[in-house]
């Protein structure tokens, strides 16, 4: 009996020590999970309070180790479950946290603006009203106006009433201005019978994908809608293997060779800015670094759109073809931002009559198309004259088209090729400095000094800039593009070129490619943004 | 089942990016440049990193610590405040060299995020308001956003940069002019005479412009600490005779008092105290002429010992009898 006591009385005595150590613990780790909490909400609320995002770019260690891999990893798992549309809305949830990131606030807008045209769209598709087309069109651009241009029209005001308006900061939506034109296109397809029904979610994600949410491609909902109701979305390993490749080609473009150029664009354009007169050297270095800092900025940003989409099993559209290869203007625009392009010709241009209402009316579609297509880039003047000289290059290229058909002349034959190529080139170049420019008298500043008019002093401009110049020359004219090296198991983009150098699953390649995105990734340290993330 | 090409190639490029960077991340981890996982690195205090990316390299530290109590200031704190005094504190000396008042602002909000700090100390000087210096290189403006940390930690182990300085951390011993501690505070070599003369002149010779934007910087960091309930001591750092009449010959004394004045109005209209050292010290003759003395390592850096001085005037250790000695 006492042999039981006394083992009931130490079972007791240790469960009771047990269940006070136990709840001690439980205690401490409830504490420590209060004071987490508490510090957690902390940081949202002060997170929230001071707005500080910033962007969640390509090319961050965010979206590289974070993102990407869990967008990835859950997309397939849900993909591999057969469940297509929960896969599809994963990807609209995913989306909008990429948008997100920049500002939870304006979530709320992008939301409303795609139920707006979503609903707009299914009410054209009823009643085919021409006034809800139009309420539509007006909605989607005065939302835009409002943004991006009401500080910029104020402005201007002031400037020519001699009054003092006060308006409070106005921030820009990120993609306000490729959201707005792809939902126009929509809209406008719907009221000329040019689509098919799609569920709610289908749209958002058409809308809100973000490998081209923030810089374009302008997807048309021909190109998406349909690969999200027929497309095959389950994991290929040719999928991961090409878009991986593609990404990867893109990152080292944006990170490696546009951002190495940035440094000496910027410091040139600074100096002109400040009214510093640019000898001839200073100035074509300044000039020619940011052509190409803007080419591979914008042709890194594609590939990465496209490999991203293609991670997805998802095609998007092409949207840069070896521009700095184009024999004149009308080729440049084929080449350079091709979805806009097509987005101007086909809801612009053509509307307002293309070609079709002679001659001096089309070269007045022109301008006005090319006018309203600079504007679009941003709020300025200067982009405004951009648009205003490509207009003019384009109205000529037309015109010589005219002359040299007239006189059954071909204006690319022998050297005539490698003449037109380098004029047109050259002609970009200078509509460039206006498009860089944060002012007319920047812009004058540096045409000043490339026209020689502050002297052809030969001077110590830097080593480094003009090998890099060389460089990205080398690649923009002599390299296949992406899309013409990147052909397996099919092609890309639908091309008839065949280069001579070409992507294969060898392990060469692997290697290359995975040398590539270690250099890019080791140089992540200092982050910079995507140029066309600005409009 | 033959594996497809594809299967392998990414199967080759996967793996050789993931040995890579498991063999980079490790590597700097174990050499730890920026003094961020290990209470003893191989490097032992001596190291050049922690001055050369002071502003990178602390703005992880701070985090990585979570103080209760953060000292932040120009050089004259991160030198002049012994934060390893205070352990039962678990205080960090953020102080951070030439800092701004802008930079100071952004790294109160980082440090109010990130950490349980109670009580921020803030080393106020005159160079710290110049209108035209808002910042430093090597200052992130991005250290007030949230995703700072995604962008900082991953940047500390994997990039290039990291690696560079693990390799200049493992030579650095030769090149420090002093002895890093774990809380941020730096142990500074005495210096010689012919120094002294060099700093001095440094110092004053031009005027320095203190508009709004400045004041308002200040005020912002009162409101922000008063919202979040942290406690903030301010004070005006110490000088001493030689800077004192350094600016009577550079013309700029006026002017310093004015910028006392000014801060003193915005700290009384927040109802914030602000303790003023810099002639309100027992250690105003400074006695450098043959280098560094024991209240001044040079005639512009204030020793630990007068360090002790200030954290006993700020309340953070009791006055000792022989302390002003």
């Amino acid at each position: 009996m006492v042999f039981w006591n006394y083992h009931i009385t130490s079972l007791y005595y240790c469960h009771t020590r047990f269940c006070a150590g136990f709840i001690q613990t439980l205690h401490q780790s409830l504490e420590r999970l209060i004071k987490y909490y508490a510090r957690a909400k902390n940081i949202c609320r002060s997170t929230l309070a001071q707005g500080c995002f910033q962007s969640m770019l390509f090319n961050s260690f965010t979206f590289l180790l974070i993102f990407l891999p869990v967008t990835l990893l859950i997309y397939y798992k849900i993909v591999a479950y057969a469940r297509r549309e929960t896969a599809i809305l994963w990807l609209v949830v995913a989306s909008l946290f990429f948008y997100g990131w920049w500002n939870l606030a304006y979530v709320l807008l992008i939301v409303s603006s795609i139920l707006f045209n979503y609903l707009t769209g299914s009410l054209l598709a009823r009643y085919k009203a021409r006034w809800i087309l139009w309420i539509g069109i007006s909605a989607n651009l005065l939302l835009l106006i409002y943004f991006k241009y009401t500080a910029f029209i104020i402005a201007n005001i002031m400037t020519l009433t001699g009054t003092h308006l006060e308006i409070n900061g106005i921030i820009l939506p990120l993609a306000i201005s490729f959201l707005t034109f792809q939902q126009i296109a929509y809209l406008a397809d719907v009221y000329s019978g040019d689509t098919v029904e799609f569920s709610f979610h289908h749209y958002a994600l058409f809308v809100l994908f973000f490998p081209q949410l923030i810089a374009g491609p302008i997807v048309h909902h021909r190109e998406m809608l349909p690969q999200f109701t027929q497309g095959n979305l389950k994991f290929r390993h040719h999928n991961l293997a090409a878009g991986f490749t593609i990404f990867t080609i893109g990152l080292f473009k944006k990170v490696i060779i546009a951002d190495n150029l940035s440094g000496f664009s910027d410091t040139i354009f600074a100096a002109a800015e400040i009214g510093n007169h640019l000898t001839l050297i200073e100035s074509w270095t300044g000039a020619l670094a940011y052509s190409f800092q803007l080419y591979f900025d914008f042709s890194g940003y594609s590939d990465m759109a496209i490999g991203l989409a293609r991670m997805f099993g998802i095609r998007i559209p092409i949207n840069f073809n070896a521009p700095y290869k184009a024999s004149n203007i009308i080729d440049f625009w084929r080449r350079w931002h091709i979805t806009l392009s097509r987005f101007l010709r086909d809801y612009l241009y053509i509307p307002l009559g293309g070609n079709r209402k002679g001659k001096l009316r089309r070269y007045i579609n022109l301008i006005v198309t090319m006018l309203l297509g600079g504007l679009w880039h941003g709020a300025s003047w200067s982009f405004f004259i951009w648009g205003g000289l490509h207009a003019v290059y384009l109205i000529i290229n037309h015109g010589y088209r005219y002359i040299f058909r007239a006189f059954s002349l071909s204006p690319h034959a022998g050297t005539g090729k490698l003449l037109s190529t380098s004029l047109t080139f050259l002609a970009v170049v200078v509509a460039w400095v206006f498009f860089r420019a944060e002012s007319f008298s920047g812009a004058t500043e540096v045409l000043r000094g490339m026209s020689g008019l502050n002297g052809f002093v030969l001077d110590n401009t830097s080593h480094a800039a003009t090998i890099w110049i060389l460089i990205s020359m080398a690649i923009a004219w002599v390299f296949p593009t992406t899309q013409d090296f990147i052909r397996s198991p099919e092609p890309v983009a639908d091309q008839h070129n065949q280069p001579a150098i070409v992507w294969r699953t060898s392990p060469i390649w692997s290697f290359l490619t995975a040398l590539m995105a270690i250099i890019v990734i080791l140089n992540l340290h200092a982050v910079s943004e995507f140029l066309y993330f600005r409009f | 089942m033959k594996k497809q090409p594809h299967y392998k190639y990414n199967q080759r490029v996967f793996g050789t990016l993931s040995a890579t960077f498991l063999s980079i991340s490790l590597f700097v981890y174990c050499i730890d440049p920026y003094w961020l996982f290990h209470r003893k690195p191989v490097w032992d205090g001596h190291n050049i990193v922690l001055a050369l990316k002071m502003r990178f390299t602390k703005s992880l530290q701070v985090i990585f610590r979570q103080p209760r109590v953060v000292i932040i200031g120009s050089s004259r704190v991160y030198r002049g405040i012994p934060t390893n005094k205070l352990p039962q504190y678990n205080a960090y000396n953020l102080g951070i060299s030439s800092l701004r008042i802008s930079e100071a602002d952004a790294y109160v909000r980082h440090v109010m995020r990130w950490t349980p700090v109670k009580v921020i100390v803030l080393g106020l000087d005159y160079f710290m308001f110049d209108h035209a210096h808002q910042s430093e290189p090597g200052f992130d403006s991005s250290v007030t956003n949230f995703n700072y940390l995604f962008k900082a930690i991953p940047s500390s182990l994997l990039t290039l940069m990291a690696v560079k300085d693990s390799l200049t951390a493992m030579e650095g011993e030769k090149k420090s002019d002093g002895h890093w501690t774990w809380s941020g505070f730096k142990i500074t070599k005495p210096r010689p005479a012919e120094r002294m003369e060099v700093v001095v002149n440094t110092f004053y010779n031009d005027h320095k412009e203190v508009t709004d934007q400045e004041l308002n910087k200040l005020e912002n960091i009162i409101r922000q600490t008063r919202l979040k309930g942290i406690e903030l001591k301010l004070f005006i750092s110490p000088l001493n005779q030689r800077m004192i009449n350094r600016m009577k010959k550079m013309g700029v004394y006026e002017e310093f008092e004015r910028w006392k004045a000014m801060i003193s109005e915005v700290a009384r209209s927040n109802n914030v105290k602000i303790l003023d050292f810099s002639k309100n010290n027992p250690f105003f003759i400074d006695h450098t002429e043959h280098g560094s003395s024991t209240h001044w390592i040079d005639p512009s850096h204030y020793s630990p010992k007068t360090g002790l001085w200030i954290l006993t005037q700020t309340g953070f250790l009791v006055a000792h009898k022989n302390q002003n000695n």
